[in-house]
Parts: structure tokens; sequence; C-alpha cells
């Protein structure tokens, strides 16, 4: 991948991931299944759902699992919230990127000294 | 080296964090292994890298002298956060062995947690669109010049203001003089009219030709007499109102533009 995956970005994937649980799933599987749409290292996704956590967007608990506890984390409602919002201006920024790509954008030239302005 | 030797290298190097940051970063990591099968640890402990490494993803996020487990990180700058209060929960899991009473509380929590996701997780979807923000009238900057403008100008404006006010208090009182003055003359006339009439009539048998020369004249002085009133009821019936009218306007520029703009 050439593109740098941000923290916003990678914060938006976890929620994302985790979300789709309405149950909540556990730090392996999550790491897995991002694994498996962006290319990372298996110790930067502890970060990410340590700070989702402190930023109460995700909440842990414990559930016994084959004769031993395993942490699971589970979308708050805040979560979903701060999902959405990524999810709206995801679809944005990469409308805009893709319709600059596919030669959709539509120019805007009101005058000479702000004509470049795409947006705004 | 094994997953105990792994586990131990990362606690060691996790000895200046938080108790709370440390005992949730090492169970993490545990449950991980556990989850990842005995068979895999070696590739496990590849994949995460040395020790060292991801003990400083984890310093990343924990700031070293949090003992309290909740203070909040700096926000890294490409995040857009919705913004809460500090209302939010954790729920410790404590130590590695866990009892079914610690259990049912869990699942209760969860419980009234998923509700409350069901009930609350779009009210704070859409509140990130900004109304557009638009300026209305002039901007407290340019007020400020003009007054400072007016300020500076005051010795000019002051002068010219008493200049055309003298001018103008100078007609107003030429014209009230001249409508008194024709309406004197008229009077006069009016009065030289009466005077001469009745002289003339009371002269006719006397004297028939000089009457009538005086009755004559008393009928010149009549006519101009009327029209020195005329002149008088126009100036100040049709003249006046309207230099009135002017004369406030002109005022109201003055005054009230200068009002307006303060």
């Amino acid at each position: 991948m050439i593109f740098n995956t941000g923290a916003a970005l990678l914060d938006a994937i976890v929620l994302a991931v985790v979300s789709k649980e309405p149950e909540g799933t556990y730090g392996y599987k999550i790491t897995q299944e991002v694994r498996q749409v962006i290319d990372l290292s298996e110790s930067t996704l502890y970060p990410v759902l340590r700070r989702l956590q402190k930023d109460d967007c995700l909440e842990v608990y414990d559930m016994e699992c084959a004769g031993r506890n395993r942490r699971y984390y589970k979308t708050t409602s805040r979560g979903w919230a701060q999902l959405k919002l990524y999810e709206s201006e995801w679809r944005e920024y990469s409308s805009k990127i893709t319709g600059l790509f596919e030669g959709k954008t539509e120019w805007k030239h009101d005058d000479h000294r702000e004509g470049m302005e795409q947006h705004e | 080296m094994n997953r105990a030797e792994y586990m131990s290298q990362l606690e060691g190097l996790l000895k200046d964090i938080s108790p709370a940051e440390r005992v949730s970063a090492l169970e993490y990591y545990n449950d991980y292994f556990d989850d990842a099968g005995p068979e895999n640890e070696q590739a496990v402990m590849e994949a995460l890298g040395s020790p060292a490494r991801v003990a400083e993803t984890i310093r990343e996020e924990v700031p070293g002298n949090d003992f309290e487990g909740n203070a909040r990180q700096a926000v890294p700058e490409d995040r857009a956060v919705i913004k809460y209060g500090q209302s939010g929960r954790y729920i410790q899991s404590g130590s590695d062995q866990q009892n079914g009473h610690n259990q049912t509380d869990q699942t209760e929590q969860y419980r009234q947690a998923d509700q409350y996701q069901h009930t609350h997780q779009y009210q704070q979807a859409d509140q990130h669109q900004q109304p557009g923000h638009s300026r209305s009238g002039m901007s407290g900057g340019t007020i400020a010049v003009i007054v400072i403008l007016c300020i500076l100008a005051s010795p000019v404006i002051f002068t010219l203001a008493t200049g055309i006010g003298g001018v103008l208090f100078g007609i107003v009182v030429a014209w009230f003089c001249l409508i008194l003055g024709f309406g004197l003359a008229a009077a006069i006339l009016l009065m030289v009219m009466v005077i001469l009439l009745v002289v003339g009539i009371a002269g006719i048998m006397i004297a028939p030709a000089g009457a009538i020369g005086v009755i004559g004249g008393a009928l010149i002085c009549g006519g101009l007499g009327l029209v020195f009133l005329m002149l008088t009821v126009a100036m100040a019936g049709i003249v006046v109102p309207a230099a009135a009218k002017g004369i406030a306007s002109l005022f109201r520029k003055i005054f009230g533009r200068r009002k307006a703009s303060v």
C-alpha cells in the first residue's frame, strides 16, 4: 500500500471492524480482520484500541472462553456516532478524489483570483 | 525466546507506566497469544516484533506518569474526534482469575450498554455539519476606522458646518426681513389708499378735478399695496415651508448620518 493510513482512518477502520459484531469482538480477531483490509504491523492495533477505549468509543468486558477470560471490545453509542462521522467524511473525501481521477470534478471559475478553489 | 520470556521482557520494559496501563497492555498481549494458539507462538512474536518495539507502541498512547489511568491523551492532529464529557466508563478486568459473580455483573452491564447503544447510536452523527456563518453589516474594524476619521476631520467638519449654518441662517433672516418689509409696505400702501379715498370723496364737491386725481392716486396705492400683499402671502405661504423643508432635510443629512455612523 502506497498511501499512509493516518490515525483517523485507522480509528475508523477499527471502529468499523468492531461494529460489525453486535456482541463485541476480541483483539486477535480485530487484528486479523483489519489486516485483511490494510497492511499493518500486528502491534499497531493495541494503542488504537486503547485510544478508542479512552475516547469512550469502545468499551471492554471479559467473557469466559475455553476455560479462560478473553477481553472483548464493543462499540459504544459514542463509538457509533464517531463511526457515522468517519463514514460520511470518508464518502465525501473519497468521492472527491475519485471524481478528480475520473475527470468528473466540476471546477469552479468564478473569477481569476479564486478560480482554482474547488469547494467552499 | 518463548512466549513467557517475551512477556516478561515486555513487562520489564513497561515498568515506568501506570500499573493500570501495564496490566491492560499485558492482558491484551496474553489474550493475543492465547487466541493465536500455542502452535503460532513463534509466528506471533515475529509478527509483533521485539518486546522493545511493542513497548514503544504501547507508550505512544500512554502517558508515563499517569497513575489514574484516565488522563486523556493529546489527540493526534488528524483525528476528528467528537468531544464528549468525561462520563465514560472503563470496565477494568482486574486480574487473571475471574469468578462467576464478576461474570454476571459484566453481562448485565453489557446488556444495558447494548440497549443504550441502539437508542442513542445516531443522535450525534450529524452534529458536525456547521451552519453557514454569514457576516452582515460593517465589521467592528470598519466602524472604528470611520469613527477615527471623523475625529481627525472634526475641525474641518465643525468649521464647514458653522459656515454653512451661518449662511443658511443669514438667508432665512433676510427672507423673513423681506416678508416683513413687503408686509409693512402693503399695509402702509393700503392705509394710504384708504386715507386718499376718504380725502378724495370728501373733497369731490369742493374741487372735483383735484379730488378725482386724489382718488386715482388712492387706487394706484391700493393696487401696489395688493401687489405687496400678494408677494408677502406668497413668500410666507409657499416659499417659507419649502425653505424650512429644505433646511430640515439638510440638517437630517448632516446630523442623521453622523448618528448612524457612530
